[in-house]
């Protein structure tokens, strides 16, 4: 680290060639997705309509969209709550089925598959779809709920709980990020354990004092990895729901889709896309500032 | 462990924002050329007039629809295929969910198939892009269609272009079960009122409180209700669309909000809460239809044969609309479910218009086709089905019906996802009692006003 300068003096000419191999990746990022990324910026600052060419009119997408849209705040406070919902629940659904199936008995690794199953499965439009009709008035659920004594519940009809069950479907799919903490709960030196065992310690002052601060890197890892992906939520609130009942499932990727895809409006779709690129980023910034209060690496590495 | 992990994180983190920027489609200019190139090299010409090239020759078409209307299409193409072999025609289909928003760019961007089915409240929208060719351009032989019908904007005629070919007759319909109604002393052969049918709804609970009158969505109560209600009441759009301004008035808006309360609060339909898991054209999904509980429903001429299919054991019948006291007009709207057109990205628009005038004018294409598109837009074609019997009775009573008691069709403005999404909501939060009829008609007339201003 010292001559970082001379360093990348080293460079030859032959060394460029890295380049042409780079070169399907390179196309690929810069016209699928930079050159995207680029014209929905401009776009936003446009009225673009899909038969009408752009015009600029600077920040009025934003102003209409913070001070006159009704709609916005809704799905802005609806997005931040299956967030709140989301992320916790399913990274406290890992963990649990992670130290559950982190044990030697027999049969395990199929265990561990069936665990995993409902995560092979996706965001995909089938379950989302299954997953409707499970939870009709006259389905699967209301009929095991009415056999043991409970009354129906309207999971897809009220508001109040329709949000919850889309939740329910996304905490489901826990498989990838379960894998993830099992790995790293194997990774936890035996001897630690050991060592606080023979120190008197019991299972769950170990679990806290020596499991957690081990695997905060991995927790601190899906944590990322699920906000992103529960801010970008829009397959199951548009298959199953299509935003309501009263658009309280009315999340802003379906407001975004919405906007551009059936109202036209791309210029204003555009508009949320960066509004919710930015709340994004800031959210993830700020996980990222406050990872060095709480995550704990083993090889003290420095970013 | 900290420096892979910040590797993938910035990778994943990448791909993450960039899917989110991925919003706008390809890059487009919003109009596209008149490109009606002439074939290369010589052609033969049919006996129909049109000049097919000799040379090689793919086009595509695209449309919606179930595996039936699949079928029949695919087959008419065959049959146009083996008359020309040098030609080949490529088809596109699958369900109508999202179909439009995938036309919309694609249209855009230029890449629209050669012959495209589109949703006739939709076509409107498309109109500004300068997108489809005039069938009259190719001289057309539209003498099978009636002059009255096709030359209706909502069946592809505008400023006198004929830019859509309708593909059927369609419109509203009551389908009902004609013992069930009986057995309740109801009768849907007669005219009736609105008022009747909250009436009817009350008497259909006395009756049996597991019955409903009619199996109603939000999305049905706003096509059917709502616009209908106002076009008899107004006897006028709700938007005026050269002028682009709103006819309607808070007033009427108030009351026709009242109307639907009512069809809540007097049971006639299923709570909204219920129906939430059924919008859109999923009615028969729901298990209360299939099991027979309901006595009517409004629904389209060409989904009929869908709403019997759910629930086939009833004895089925079609009855009248309902139309209110001193109506201005009868507002029904009849109109082709679907129109099609040639795109002007088209390389062979000729061979388009030739295979198209097969499949509209042609007696095999006809009886091939026969019903898969609802009731079909050319007497020569009805006549060859009631021939071959495809045409199932409910579809023609039904049809016969709707053309009866066709009104005013909507304007282009209300009809627009936005302008329907709107009352949509409207219509939500009446069902859910979230707010008096007052404010949510004040709510959403300003947001109707917002269309045009």
């Amino acid at each position: 680290m010292v001559n970082k300068k001379a360093k990348i003096r080293k460079y030859k000419k032959r060394d460029y060639q890295a380049f042409l191999y780079l070169l399907p990746w390179l196309v690929g990022f810069a016209v699928l997705q930079l050159y995207p990324f680029i014209t929905s910026l401009y776009y936003s600052f446009t009225d673009y309509k899909i038969s009408v060419a752009p015009n600029f009119i600077g920040l009025k997408n934003y102003t209409k969209l913070f001070t006159q849209d009704p709609e916005f705040w809704n799905s802005l406070k609806v997005t931040l709550l299956y967030t709140l919902y989301t992320v916790p629940g399913k990274l406290l659904m890992a963990l649990a089925v992670a130290v559950f199936l982190n044990r030697d008995i027999k049969g395990i690794n199929l265990i561990r598959t069936l665990y995993y199953i409902p995560s092979l499965f996706g965001g995909s439009v089938a379950i989302a779809i299954l997953w409707k009709i499970l939870f009709v008035d006259n389905g699967v659920i209301n009929a095991m709920l009415n056999t043991v004594g409970l009354p129906s519940l309207q999971w897809w009809g009220s508001t109040k709980l329709a949000l919850r069950t889309i939740c329910m479907l996304e905490i489901w799919q826990f498989g990838s990020s379960m894998v993830m903490f099992l790995a790293a709960l194997k990774n936890v030196q035996k001897e630690l354990y050991e060592a606080a065992s023979i120190d008197g310690a019991g299972k769950i002052r170990m679990f806290f004092k020596i499991t957690i601060p081990h695997i905060t890197p991995i927790i601190f890892f899906n944590l990322i990895m699920q906000t992103i992906q529960a801010f970008q939520n829009f397959t199951s609130a548009f298959v199953i729901t299509k935003g309501g009942p009263l658009k309280s499932t009315y999340v802003l990727g379906m407001k975004l889709y919405t906007e551009a895809f059936s109202y036209f409006k791309m210029g204003y779709g555009s508009a949320i896309s960066w509004v919710i690129f930015t709340l994004i980023m800031t959210v993830t910034l700020i996980l990222f500032r406050s990872s060095s209060a709480w995550v704990y690496y083993e090889d003290s590495g420095d970013f | 462990m900290k420096r892979l992990i910040s590797i993938v994180l910035v990778c994943l983190m990448i791909m993450a924002l960039a899917a989110c920027g991925n919003t706008s489609d390809k890059p487009a200019t919003g109009t596209t050329p008149d490109t009606t190139q002439t074939p290369t090299g010589k052609g033969t010409v049919t006996d129909r007039g049109y000049t097919i090239p000799d040379e090689d020759v793919t086009i595509r078409f695209s449309w919606w629809g179930g595996d039936e209307r699949a079928e029949a299409t695919l087959a008419v193409i065959d049959q146009f295929m083996k008359m020309y072999p040098n030609v080949t025609i490529e088809g596109e289909y699958g369900s109508s969910d999202g179909y439009h928003d995938k036309l919309s760019t694609q249209l855009a961007s230029g890449t629209a198939a050669d012959i495209v089915q589109v949703d006739p409240e939709t076509f409107p929208t498309y109109i500004g892009g300068d997108y489809f060719h005039d069938f009259k351009d190719f001289g057309f032989d539209l003498s099978n269609f009636d002059e009255s019908y096709i030359g209706l904007s909502i069946n592809g005629r505008y400023d006198g272009k004929q830019l859509g070919l309708p593909t059927g007759i369609s419109g509203v319909g009551l389908l009902y079960n004609k013992d069930l109604a009986e057995e309740i002393g109801i009768d849907f052969t007669q005219d009736y009122t609105w008022e009747d049918l909250i009436e009817w709804g009350r008497k259909v609970r006395e009756y049996d409180d597991s019955l409903y009158l009619l199996c109603m969505n939000k999305d049905y109560i706003t096509n059917v209700v709502v616009y209908t209600y106002l076009k008899q009441k107004m006897g006028d759009t709700m938007f005026n669309m050269n002028e682009r301004t709103i006819n309607l008035q808070n007033e009427d808006l108030l009351e026709v909000l009242n109307l639907v309360k009512a069809l809540y609060d007097n049971e006639v339909i299923p709570p909204a809460s219920y129906m939430a898991a059924y919008s859109g054209d999923d009615m028969q999904s729901d298990p209360n239809w299939i099991a027979g509980k309901y006595v009517a429903c409004f629904t389209y001429v060409s989904t009929i044969d869908v709403m019997v299919a759910a629930a086939p054991d009833q004895n089925y019948a079609m009855g009248n609309l309902a139309v209110m006291k001193d109506a201005k007009n009868t507002g029904w709207q009849s109109n082709t479910p679907q129109v099609l057109a040639i795109t002007k990205t088209s390389k062979y628009p000729e061979v388009c218009a030739a295979f198209l005038d097969y499949f509209f004018n042609n007696e095999t294409a006809m009886e091939t086709l026969a019903c898969t598109r609802s009731v079909p837009p050319t007497a020569k074609a009805r006549e060859v089905c009631e021939r071959t019997g495809t045409l199932s009775t409910l579809a023609m009573d039904g049809a016969n019906i709707t053309s009866k008691m066709a009104g005013l069709v909507n304007d282009g403005i209300s009809s627009s996802q936005e302008g329907k999404a709107i009352i949509a909501e409207a219509v939500e939060k009446i069902g859910y009692a979230a707010g008096t009829p007052e404010d949510i008609a004040a709510s959403t007339y300003s947001l109707l006003k917002g269309l045009v201003d």
